[in-house]
């Protein structure tokens, strides 16, 4: 039904984030080149942080696997905001390495 | 169309595809497709100038066609479509095949009880919404009463609020290993007060409709209710697309009999699909 519980839980647009890890360093896969210049790759960062299933995170992966020969994983985390502490962290949702 | 709906109904809904076509949720070809086919099926019902012999003769092609637009923009990006979206292709297909407009006006008080019904459950069954932690982010990152913020009548909250907007970013920024945690500051604003509150009352107006509108069917007090329960999300909510597709909703489901609340409902939809416009147009 499109989701007919909207500002019920944190939104996938403002508060899931897809990184890509290697080596211990991470990059938002948002604030990437690729992300402005390629469409498709674009659209399968925008279904897995919709979406951060098994399936859409190794789509990813599989296609930055086709220019890449070292180790990475992809990685969704979003928001979690405590009211009484008034902390905001983030929390791994999923992973994905190959 | 099997039914001979009234002109104010094609006005609405063809105002409503313009609002979801400038958002551009189905990208900019698609979009211009859709407004072109939903003005093909339109104007010949508000305009008899465009009545003509040829759209007629392909009126229902263009229908099905127009219909698979709208289907094809939330299937392609479904990622990125709105609720007001899969409702306004749920309200085209009853507007295309409804038998009458009774029950055209009966289905649309049953989307309006799912839609509410579910908004109800999804808050009650999300345990990061009744703690009131989902609310009181929303606040302090300055989601929620943006108008009344941005007002200026409190100063003191809306530079805090902006603060905590700033820190937001620069957070979403750093290594979500090595940029733990960051602390929202609150001032003055009393949201300790306000979340649990905030969080019983939107759940009860949600469910007071779905039931009401279950069990008074179109009664005055029932659509009295939706009016101001969905006028009031502009002042917490920039969710005007939806509120102008409830409020649509509302205007066609109410009784001629209830003039006052038909025309509150008319005004306060053109207004919210303004604001909409607006929104799309010059403040994003």
């Amino acid at each position: 039904m499109g989701g007919y519980g909207m500002y019920s839980e944190y939104h996938p647009n403002l508060s899931y984030f897809v990184w890509i890890e290697s080596e211990g360093q991470r990059t938002m896969a948002r604030r990437s080149k690729l992300f402005t210049s390629n469409a498709t790759f674009q659209k399968l960062i925008l279904e897995c942080r919709t979406y951060p299933s098994s399936d859409h995170l190794r789509k990813v992966y599989e296609f930055l696997r086709q220019n890449r020969s070292d180790s990475f994983k992809v990685e969704v985390w979003r928001f979690d905001f405590k009211a009484d502490s008034r902390i905001l962290k983030r929390v791994l949702v999923n992973s994905y390495e190959g | 169309m099997r039914a001979s709906f009234k002109k104010s109904i094609f006005g609405g809904y063809l105002l409503l595809l313009i609002i979801n076509v400038i958002e551009l949720r189905s990208g900019i070809l698609l979009g211009v497709v859709q407004l072109l086919l939903g003005l093909g099926v339109c104007l010949p019902k508000l305009l008899n100038v465009f009545d003509l012999p040829a759209i007629r003769r392909y009126d229902r092609v263009i229908k099905v066609v127009f219909s698979l637009s709208l289907l094809l923009g939330i299937v392609y990006r479904w990622y990125n479509a709105p609720n007001h979206l899969f409702t306004l292709f749920f309200l085209s297909l009853l507007l295309f095949y409804a038998e009458d407009e009774e029950y055209f006006t009966d289905n649309l008080r049953w989307i309006l009880i799912v839609v509410m019904g579910f908004a109800t459950m999804h808050k009650v069954f999300n345990p990061n919404f009744m703690s009131g932690d989902f609310i009181a982010f929303r606040m302090a990152s300055g989601d929620f009463f943006r108008p009344l913020i941005n007002s200026g009548l409190m100063p003191e909250i809306k530079e805090v609020i902006a603060q905590n907007v700033e820190n937001i970013r620069t957070f979403v920024r750093t290594d979500p290993v090595l940029g733990k945690t960051i602390i929202l500051n609150i001032g003055t604003l009393p949201y300790e007060g306000l979340r649990q509150p905030f969080v019983y009352s939107i759940i009860g107006m949600e469910l007071l409709l779905a039931l009401g509108f279950v069990f008074l069917d179109r009664s005055k007090i029932v659509l009295g209710f939706l009016l101001l329960f969905v006028a009031s999300i502009g002042l917490v909510v920039s969710e005007y697309e939806f509120a102008a597709t409830l409020l649509y909703m509302g205007f066609v489901l109410c009784p001629i009999t209830y003039r006052n609340l038909k025309l509150g409902y008319r005004n306060i939809f053109l207004l919210y699909a303004f604001f909409a416009l607006l929104d799309n147009l010059f403040w994003r």
